[in-house]
Order: structure tokens, then C-alpha cells, then sequence
């Protein structure tokens, strides 16, 4: 799920997606260049 | 931002991912079909279009065979209406691989796949990064979907 936020499809719950649908917006997706800075930030220290 | 025009894309919802050596294994499966079929609730009552797919290789093929136990729809599914529903048989692991479902979807000015079904780690995969080349944004639902154990000759991920 983490891969596919990153870059091909936007992740949410059923739920989510329900009250989305209801209120016509879309959903958010991350991007690659955000995804990156987070991951090196979150893996940092580690090899 | 411009609303999006949706389609439900119901992937592989199929009795082999419940039973047997492809039965899903995370989350568990009974929530992510109960989750399937409130996504087509939910796009019943709002017309949004809905594409049923259903994976199929050959007579005899160990699994997805026509006329096996696995083949079928779960019958959760099998019970709704279906009349509104496109329903599609895929070969490859993308739905829009050697399918109409692009043009279907165009013809209905639909800009974003919303999938559900199984599996996360291969034809959900390959269906999002297929929309992406032919221009849908896509959606993905964690909780309506779902992942199998897979290990081979380059190593081993759980679900």
C-alpha cells in the first residue's frame, strides 16, 4: 500500500472512500519525491 | 479540483483466494469481502459504474480453471445484482491487458479507477500501473483488498 501511495493509486478506506464519493472529492495521493524524502528520513541510521 | 468520475473495479473476487494454496492471508478475507460489497453498495447507490472481473486460464490449469471449484465468484457476490455490472474474463495479470475495459470506461467519461479484490500484490498492481499509462487515476482500497504470502527463488515477502 505504501508503494502504490507513492505513486499509482491513492489509499483510503472503504469508509474513506464512501464519504469521498458522497462529498464528490477526490482523494489524495502522495508522490514519489515526497514518499523518497520521508522514507530516507524514517529509515535514517539504518542500512 | 475538478470532481472525479468514478468506476468500481471489482478484481478476482473469486473462490480460489478463499480456499486452497492461493486463499488470501492478509487482512483477514471474510472483512475485505464484507468491505467488497459495501464499495458496490455504495456505487449502486450512486451510479457509479462497476466492472466485474474475473481471472480465467485454461481447462485444466491448476488454478482460476472454467468449471472449477475456484473459478466462480464468491457467492456473496454471486447474489447481488449483477445487471448494471460490466463483467469482464482477464488472462493477464492487468485488467485492461487484452480487455475492453478501457474504452467501456471511456465511453463513460470515467476519469478514476477506484479497485477493490485480490490481489494486492499482483493483478491490483498491475491494474494501477496500467491506469497510469492509459490516463485513469486510480484508487485503491486497503481494507477491500487483500495480499498472499509469496517466496521463490529471490527471496520472500509475507502478506
Amino acid at each position: 500500500m505504501v508503494l502504490l501511495q507513492s505513486n499509482f493509486a491513492a489509499v483510503t478506506t472503504t469508509a474513506g472512500w464512501a464519504d469521498a464519493v458522497a462529498d464528490d472529492e477526490a482523494l489524495v495521493r502522495s508522490n514519489l519525491v515526497v514518499s523518497a524524502m520521508s522514507g530516507a528520513e524514517a529509515f535514517a541510521g539504518r542500512s | 479540483m475538478t470532481v472525479p468520475r468514478r468506476a468500481l473495479i471489482v478484481v478476482d473476487a473469486q473462490m480460489e483466494y478463499f480456499d486452497g494454496p492461493m486463499a488470501i492471508q492478509h487482512p483477514p478475507r471474510e472483512e475485505s469481502l464484507a468491505h467488497i460489497t459495501r464499495a458496490l453498495q455504495v456505487a449502486a447507490e450512486q451510479d457509479i459504474p462497476v466492472v466485474m472481473v474475473q481471472h480465467e486460464l485454461g481447462e485444466g490449469a491448476p488454478v482460476f480453471a472454467p468449471g472449477s471449484t475456484g473459478y466462480p465468484l464468491h457467492p456473496e457476490l454471486e447474489q447481488l445484482d449483477n445487471r448494471q455490472w460490466k463483467q469482464v474474463v482477464k488472462g493477464y495479470g492487468s485488467v485492461f491487458a487484452g480487455t475492453d475495459v478501457a474504452d467501456w470506461l471511456r465511453e463513460r467519461g470515467v476519469d478514476t479507477v477506484t479497485i477493490v479484490g485480490y490481489m494486492t500484490n499482483n493483478c491490483d498492481l498491475a491494474t494501477a500501473v496500467e491506469a497510469e499509462g492509459l490516463g485513469f487515476a486510480a484508487e485503491i482500497l486497503s481494507d477491500a483488498t487483500g495480499a498472499i504470502h509469496l517466496a521463490n527463488e529471490a527471496g520472500q515477502v509475507s502478506a
